[in-house]
């Protein structure tokens, strides 16, 4: 699965100029990484548009926080991004009783068959706690179940390995025209990619 | 961006062929510690990418960090990347 030739288009363009943004600041060094990340998602969410959830989760979520953070703005960024409210937590919260419900009955089962996954097979263990990681690892997916959670996973993925593609692209090509010991660094662990 | 076929309704096709670019979108080295496909272990496989992944985001912020900021002390070398970035 790959992201499409205009969705990378897109996101170089949108990179960069996050980038050159950051690179015309003063600013101190933690604030400078904090300001490449929000500069490097803030590209990958606007490529990707409003035509998925993530995207848009991430955009909003982005867009609160300042484009150069704070020593205590930049704590955010170490949380796995989803929305937060009071309005959703009587939704996680009967979602989460719900599964303990289904879960419970599901073990009293007889084990299911092993080797191929059939559709009921996958059904049945989306409300496992795989499914629960996702919904945390993937932004504005904590109101998705079953089908749903997949495809935006899915969706979700292909773009965030088309930002680490691009990311690891830009690196080597500084680090090939600077000469700088922290260019050197990264040439030197990097010979063989 | 949504694969399903007809109205509403998921069937086994769509729920397959979601299930077959998920283990598509993950690593040669991943899929093959995968061993025998299970809706579980691809599930746990995916999570376990996906924050690769982010973690690798946020390595790779820190080293252009590094790199972006040496620029300022080479200036012939900084302003062709300089170029670059406008």
């Amino acid at each position: 699965m790959q992201a499409t030739a205009s969705f990378k288009l897109t996101l170089l363009r949108g990179m960069l100029a996050g980038l050159s943004g950051v690179s015309s600041r003063n600013m101190g060094l933690l604030e400078r990484k904090a300001a490449i990340k929000h500069a490097a998602d803030m590209a990958m969410a606007a490529a990707r548009g409003s035509g998925a959830r993530w995207s848009r989760a991430l955009l909003t979520d982005l867009s609160k926080r300042k484009a150069a953070p704070t020593g205590a703005g930049s704590r955010l960024q170490s949380r796995p991004l989803h929305g937060c409210g009071a309005s959703s937590f009587g939704r996680k919260f009967l979602r989460r009783s719900f599964r303990e419900r289904s879960c419970r009955a599901w073990k009293r089962r007889p084990a299911a068959p092993r080797g191929v996954a059939s559709a009921s097979i996958l059904a049945r263990r989306m409300v496992k706690k795989r499914a629960q990681v996702l919904r945390r690892l993937v932004p504005g997916a904590d109101a998705l179940d079953g089908f749903s959670l997949l495809e935006e996973t899915l969706d979700y993925a292909v773009s965030l390995r088309a930002q680490v593609e691009l990311m690891r692209g830009l690196t080597g090509a500084l680090a090939h025209h600077s000469g700088s010991p922290a260019a050197r660094s990264y040439q030197e662990t990097n010979k063989d990619s | 961006m949504s694969s399903r076929r007809s109205g509403s309704r998921i069937t086994e096709d769509d729920l397959n062929e979601l299930v077959a670019k998920l283990q598509s979108l993950l690593p040669e080295a991943r899929r093959r510690s995968m061993g025998r496909a299970s809706a579980s272990k691809l599930l746990k496989e995916t999570c376990s990418y996906i924050k690769s992944l982010q973690r690798e985001v946020g390595d790779l912020s820190d080293r252009l960090s590094d790199l972006m900021s040496s620029l300022d002390d080479n200036s012939a070398q900084a302003e062709l990347i300089r170029s670059l970035l406008r």
